[in-house]
């Protein structure tokens, strides 16, 4: 009996009782890269260092600020040579600019920042990551990489937008600097496309006005209801396509800054663009019109043809988006990413009202209230507002509430 | 001092281990060195309760880790290890290999035992309590029976068991006296016996006063006993620990004098929770879903990590945390599975009677 004593001191030593797990080692490592600069912050848990290290050289249990100084050199030398970088296929060398600390993790942590350069601005950085991993399996380097463009201060935790989980099954990661600037700036402006679409009511209001009468078409005795839904349909779409054609011409134009207009004369032209569709369906309704296309006086050759409107008129209302994407922030040599995503962003909007509009209104057509109210009540209004805007925007005074 | 990177100085047996893990480094195939400093980093990562300290027993095995049938001594090793980071799966796979080799292997048997128990599969743990009671000595074999009768109906059974083997074998290893008063412990609170679970903690405290899953434990008795301060002061010293922590907050969370530290410690363990996620850790389920229910008072999202905790181990702690969250989330069909897992098995629990669930906030 006495001999087996001691190996079941051991015994239940070896039973883990559901371990009430404490932080696993980890590293936590951000990268910024702003064109050939790369910068870096690496926390690294003390306790782990001293592991490999010795760095309480008293051994008792507390690392004073002395002792850890004094072994700054060992740490940086140590880390770096778990950790290769390249820029675009070359090694990057290096360099610890400064040592400062962090809790993190249950823990105190060294925190390395450390800095290097490429010899051309940054589009693929490649990481090889081997910390402690010969030490600890269960060690884990957290990599995040910002985009910031600016060198990250400690305190700056925001902004990761790309974080990888580094561990000897998976030592290595590879960031795509350019990809993945160009990814998210291109869906970040097809959305700000969306949102300048469904918040600046005069794009839709003046689609509205010119679809209005889409559904309809007027004979000697008034308006009708359009008999085919393919027919508004074609309709819909000359108007949408002559719109979207003429705008994105004009869009590119001021955002190349190859055109440039006084912001106000754009924005009382575009209330003004509205104010006449709508006058156009009032007019329309009062002239002696035998059919779609077919009109006799100036005004209804005009309003006959709302695709000529459309076109004529997206041209101005292009230079209105141009100024709406440049209140975004733009890099300047980049912009045809965020030109095609806020224009698609822009046709997305506008498609989505569109397709809600149209069955709604073909469904309507035939209703006594489409034709004698909505169609010259909205019109009216329309016009109104628009006319509202236009004195606003024209004499720079501000009366409506939007 | 910028940092405590252990709780005290280097302990003689700290120093020791560093002398051999030295000499395995120089000698790194020498599997009697290698199975020594692997046991060692294992005791040291329960008393830590750090699992950087598994990691680096595996690398001690590391000529050994990926074979598949290794030497024996190191397949019940690299089990533990697994098991201890909740891979029970592969851990089991180790120790059906190990008995191939070794059918009366007093080590692999306990150990395949203990993560039967933890997974709830009773019958696959009577059928490893067995072989015990025949190659272990008096206390580890009834301590095992006891345990598992503890849980299966019979725990008025198991309390006499235990109380007699104890003081029958009063000579036995301090580290199998106190499973022994764990079990004691923990099964007289179930039974709703106060006194003597107290009594049975403060027996087993005595010897092992370090012992995190004792602390936590018995943490845990005091909670409920509505004795938080004693629990703030019992585990003021182990905040590092996360599941100690944890418990450390709740005394906090009922001490309106505490809700400044309460603050700060809910946000350590958000953070240390951010953090084993983002690793893609898997063995802080059972904390994390107890943060979500009791500290932060959101049972819908507790609801979902108790649950994939009780996919990977059923203890009773287990099964009142699933069905706790379960009643505040007003999920009436978890609530009557984790009951019926509770009849099936005959769990007597007086945490999991519809008197204790009536009384949650």
């Amino acid at each position: 009996m006495t001999f087996i004593r001691p190996l079941l001191l051991c015994l239940l030593c070896l039973v883990a009782f559901s371990v009430q797990a404490h932080t696993a080692s980890t590293a936590w490592l951000t990268l910024s890269v702003s064109n050939a600069t790369v910068t870096g912050q690496w926390e690294i848990s003390l306790r782990d260092l001293d592991d490999v290290l010795g760095l309480d050289a008293n051994d008792d249990g507390q690392l004073t600020w002395g002792e850890l100084r004094a072994r700054h050199a060992d740490v940086a030398a140590y880390a770096l040579k778990h950790l290769t970088l390249r820029a675009d296929g070359d090694p990057l060398t290096l360099r610890v600019r400064e040592h400062r600390l962090s809790e993190r993790g249950g823990g105190t942590c060294a925190v390395l920042r450390f800095e290097a350069t490429a010899a051309a601005p940054v589009r693929e950085l490649a990481l090889d990551y081997r910390l402690f991993f010969d030490r600890d399996p269960l060690h884990r380097g957290l990599v995040s990489q910002t985009d910031s463009g600016h060198p990250l201060s400690l305190e700056e935790k925001a902004g990761p937008v790309n974080t990888s989980v580094l561990s000897p099954e998976r030592p290595t990661v590879t960031f795509h600097l350019a990809d993945h600037k160009a990814a998210s700036s291109f869906t970040r402006f097809v959305r700000e496309g969306i949102h300048h679409i469904w918040t600046g009511y005069d794009h839709l209001l003046f689609l509205l006005a010119l679809l209005l009468p889409a559904v309809l078409w007027r004979d000697a005795t008034g308006w009708r209801p359009q008999p085919s839904f393919r027919q508004s349909l074609g309709r819909v779409l000359q108007v949408v396509t002559a719109f979207t054609v003429a705008h994105s011409i004009t869009l590119a134009l001021a955002a190349f800054d190859l055109v440039r207009l006084p912001s106000r004369l754009v924005e009382s032209t575009i209330a003004a663009s509205i104010a006449v569709a709508a006058l156009a369906n009032l007019r329309r309704g009062k002239t002696g019109e035998t059919g779609p296309g077919l009109g006799h006086s100036r005004w209804a050759r005009l309003a006959g043809q709302p695709w000529v409107m459309a076109f004529a008129f997206g041209l101005i209302h292009g230079f209105g988006f141009a100024g709406a994407l440049s209140e975004l922030d733009l890099h300047r040599g980049a912009l045809a990413v965020p030109l095609v995503g806020f224009n698609l962003g822009v046709e997305a909007g506008q498609l989505a009202c569109v397709a809600v509009f149209l069955p709604l209104a073909f469904a309507l057509r035939g209703s006594r209230f489409y034709r004698f109210g909505a169609l010259p009540v909205a019109s009216v209004g329309i016009l109104l507002l628009a006319g509202g805007w236009f004195v606003e925007r024209a004499c720079d005074v501000k009366f409506l509430p939007f | 001092m910028v940092a405590q990177l252990r709780p005290s100085g280097l302990s003689s047996g700290e120093r020791e281990l560093r002398t051999l893990r030295a000499s395995l480094a120089q000698n790194p195939t020498n599997l009697p060195l290698a199975t020594d400093v692997a046991r060692r980093l294992i005791q040291q990562a329960r008393r830590e309760s750090d699992p950087r300290f598994l990691g680096q027993a595996e690398v001690a095995l590391a000529p050994w880790w990926n074979q598949a049938v290794p030497p024996v001594e190191a397949l019940v090793l690299r089990a533990t290890i697994r098991q201890s980071l909740h891979d029970f799966t592969t851990a089991l796979t180790d120790l059906d290999a190990a008995l191939a080799i070794d059918g009366r292997n007093l080590q692999v048997w306990l150990t395949k035992f203990t993560v039967h128990t933890v997974r709830g599969e009773y019958e696959s743990a009577r059928r490893a309590c067995v072989p015990l009671l025949r190659l272990g000595d008096n206390l580890t074999a009834t301590t095992a029976a006891a345990t598992l009768a503890s849980l299966t109906g019979d725990a008025a059974r198991s309390l006499k068991l235990l109380d007699a083997a104890l003081t029958r074998d009063a000579q036995a290893p301090v580290a199998t006296r106190v499973w022994a008063l764990t079990q004691l412990a923990e099964t007289s609170d179930r039974l709703g016996h106060t006194a003597d679970a107290e009594r049975h903690f403060q027996a087993a405290l005595a010897l092992a006063p370090h012992d995190p899953y004792l602390l936590g434990a018995y943490a845990d008795f005091l909670l409920d006993q509505h004795r938080p301060a004693e629990v703030a002061s019992l585990l003021r010293d182990f905040a590092r620990m996360d599941g100690l922590l944890l418990r450390l907050a709740e005394a906090h969370a009922v001490r309106p004098a505490e809700s400044s530290a309460l603050k700060s410690e809910v946000a350590e363990l958000s953070a240390r929770f951010a953090n084993a996620r983002d690793r893609g850790d898997r063995v802080h389920l059972r904390e994390e879903a107890r943060f979500h229910l009791r500290l932060l008072g959101q049972p819908t999202s507790a609801l979902p990590l108790a649950r994939d905790n009780w996919a990977i181990q059923k203890e009773p702690a287990d099964a009142r945390l699933l069905l706790e969250a379960a009643r505040l989330a007003k999920d009436r069909p978890t609530e009557d599975a984790v009951l019926a897992w509770v009849a099936t098995n005959r769990l007597e629990d007086i945490h999991l009677q519809p008197r204790a669930l009536a009384s949650l906030p």
